[in-house]
């Protein structure tokens, strides 16, 4: 019996009525009072064909250049042929020598390019939707693919007579995996971090770029994959991008003038996975990623105002996931560690809700008066969960469960929604997911930030 | 080992941040009598990728009022240079021309963690020379001038602060001056100023990089660019 994927991304509206998922490579929108499915989306776009065009454009380059090199050489042997003419008369052996290497340049064939298919115990090729993110007007959605390393650009249409809200506006495939995205905060730009640290934007407006190379330079470039990028508003009302990546950095530049860096945000010390400036009070930024701690910042200080240790709270919820892989495990084999995956604002309560990867709790930490991160509840489900995010009303989490796709968590009783409505939502959501696969060993990998802890040795 | 792959993680050691470097070890003879975890002066003159430290050591007597670091990514090549600036300092001990006490290098990875080691705006000086070439196009992000990292460049140096570079590669040559001169935080600096700058003559003359150039009979490459104020970006 085929068994229902779990969602790997979620986000939802400010209002919380409706859920964006994505699953492997397929989008899904619902409404979260009833449950209906209003929007769905398949990224078909086959990475083979990607690979054969670009094959292709290698051979075709080849044959130029060699081309280009034989009548360089055709050139130059014709006048010294010509001098030598002029000289003496050509030894017939000159002659027959001069011909051997135009006969080997007819071997080169034009055929259709083979497509490297990989072998059996290869690893899989995930294709999955990488990150999902509503503009800031909730009129779009932008997700990143790694199909075709691709932003895609929807219009949300809630009038469209076939029950699909998603409308492709757009699609810019990238020279390299983009990791992070989001919209400028007039919603006219897309901005774009990509695996190997630049970051490029692009009018929404504009038509697709087909020549991506060389021609548009990025807008700013750390030397470091890029984990996060988010647009923001400084204290003098200007804005400002904040670009975070895997060698702890979080840096503050302005406005499409990203030349001017304006300070860094210095702390970490593992990789940066997740940043939040709260509504709540945007002087204020919450940082975590690969450390065991949360940072507190007044980012337009550049100030750290509190650190809260995961350390010895966290340790009950961890697992034998946990468990540090056996070349990086101490000689009691009980080393865990663990990576905060997302933070998101629980704005009614002045207070953010944290997920660690790979548990089964949600823990919520209280900003008080005072600028300090306190605990304020853990809030456990029965399955390891995959995601969060949170409207004004709703903290919502997507879980490792065949019973519920999804839980909903009231903010105020910080414990799951015991309302027969939000009860029959949930199952309707997943009853209605399509995206279905025999057996949990066909799922995609659920958990995927811990790969981003620095393993090199000392050289 | 030739080259170092300025993408991979290397177990480098670097601080979290600015205010967590420890400089003393660097530069002991300027501790504070005051505060001995701290120097009574600040590096303001960095040479990103010194190679064998032949321009820091010519720079030292020019400019003794100021700390100077050398920062390389191959470890053996650091260690040499470790090594040569403690003979020197040894051999100085009493020199009034130049004591090495100002100079010193460290391992580490300029194109990932330089804003780890230097606050906004302390720098007075970057030199640049002799980079490596990284003559594929597919390897250029490799090139420690691009324009994003000069970004980073622009926020460690202060205003009015310059930026040398020298190579005896045309193609990278006009790779540095193209990305510099469409920088809008850096204008280039004319012949004058190359003609009259102490450094300038330095740079061209003492590297052994430089050294190995004249003896190959080689041309040299030279440009110099001014950090601007932010207020130039419109």
């Amino acid at each position: 019996m085929p068994i229902k994927h779990p969602f790997q991304s979620i986000i939802t509206n400010k209002e919380g009525d409706l859920l964006f998922t994505a699953t492997k490579n397929e989008l899904q929108v619902f409404e979260l009072k009833t449950g209906e499915r209003v929007g769905h989306w398949v990224d078909v776009f086959d990475s083979t064909e990607l690979l054969r065009e670009k094959i292709t454009k290698e051979q075709q380059r080849q044959l130029k250049a060699n081309e280009e090199k034989a009548a360089a050489e055709a050139k130059a042997k014709a006048a010294l042929l010509t001098e030598e003419e002029a000289t003496a008369t050509p030894e017939p052996t000159t002659t027959t020598t001069t011909e051997e290497p135009t006969k080997k340049k007819r071997k080169s064939n034009n055929s259709e390019p083979k497509v490297p298919t990989p072998g059996s115990g290869a690893p899989t090729i995930y294709n999955y939707i990488r990150q999902i993110k509503l503009s800031n007007d909730e009129t779009k959605l932008v997700v990143i693919t790694d199909s075709d390393k691709a932003a895609v650009v929807f219009q949300l249409n809630y009038d469209n007579n076939d029950n699909n809200v998603l409308e492709l506006l757009k699609r810019q495939p990238f020279p390299k995996r983009p990791n992070a995205i989001t919209t400028s905060n007039d919603d006219t730009e897309i901005i774009m971090g990509d695996k190997f640290g630049d970051v490029y934007k692009f009018a929404i407006a504009d038509p697709e770029i087909k020549t991506f190379v060389g021609e548009t330079d990025p807008l700013l470039g750390h030397v470091s994959m890029l984990t996060g990028v988010a647009l923001a508003k400084n204290q003098l009302n200007q804005d400002v991008i904040i670009t975070t990546d895997r060698d702890e950095h979080i840096r503050i530049s302005q406005y499409p003038q990203a030349s001017i860096i304006d300070k860094f945000l210095f702390g970490h010390e593992s990789f940066i996975s997740s940043v939040l400036i709260p509504n709540f009070d945007k002087s204020l930024l919450i940082s975590g990623g690969g450390d065991e701690f949360i940072c507190l910042w007044n980012w337009y200080e550049g100030k750290e105002l509190d650190r809260f240790q995961l350390g010895e709270m966290i340790q009950p919820y961890l697992s034998d996931l946990h468990l540090a892989p056996s070349k990086f495990q101490n000689e009691s084999g009980d080393l865990k560690e663990y990576c905060v995956a997302k933070i998101v604002e629980l704005t009614q309560i002045n207070s953010v809700a944290v997920l660690i990867e790979s548990t089964n709790v949600v823990l919520v930490l209280k900003i008080t008066d005072s600028y300090k991160l306190e605990l304020d509840q853990v809030i456990q489900f029965d399955s390891p969960v995959t995601d969060i995010c949170a409207s004004n009303f709703k903290l919502i989490v997507s879980l490792e469960s065949q019973e519920n796709l999804i839980q909903i968590v009231d903010i105020e009783n910080k414990s799951i929604d015991q309302e027969q409505e939000s009860k029959d939502a949930v199952a309707k959501i997943t009853a209605d997911s399509l995206v279905e696969v025999e057996s949990k060993e066909q799922f995609y990998p659920l958990y995927t930030i811990y790969q981003l802890k620095k393993r090199s040795e000392f050289s | 080992r030739a080259h170092s792959n300025p993408f991979s993680d290397h177990r480098l050691e670097y601080p979290i941040s600015p205010a967590h470097m420890d400089w003393t070890k660097l530069y002991p003879y300027y501790i504070d009598p005051e505060d001995s975890s701290k120097l009574t002066k600040q590096v303001t003159i960095a040479d990103i990728g010194c190679g064998f430290g032949g321009l820091m050591v010519d720079l030292a007597p020019e400019f003794k009022e100021n700390l100077i670091l050398g920062m390389e990514i191959r470890v053996q090549v650091t260690n040499y240079v470790e090594d040569r600036i403690i003979a020197l300092r040894q051999q100085n001990l009493n020199s009034e021309e130049a004591n090495y006490q100002n100079i010193n290098v460290i391992r580490g990875n300029a194109m990932k963690f330089l804003p780890n080691f230097f606050e906004k705006s302390q720098l007075e000086k970057i030199f640049f020379c002799f980079p490596d070439p990284h003559f594929k196009q597919r390897k250029h992000k490799a090139r420690i001038v691009t324009n994003t990292l000069l970004s980073e460049y622009a926020y460690v140096l202060k205003e009015g602060g310059v930026i040398y570079t020298i190579t005896d590669v045309l193609d990278l040559h006009e790779w540095m001056v193209k990305h510099l001169d469409e920088h809008p935080l850096f204008e280039r600096l004319d012949e004058e100023f190359e003609k009259t700058d102490p450094c300038v003559r330095i740079m061209t003359h003492s590297t052994e990089e430089g050294k190995k150039v004249e003896r190959n009979k080689g041309s040299k490459y030279i440009k110099c660019y001014r950090r601007l104020p932010n207020s130039a970006v419109l």
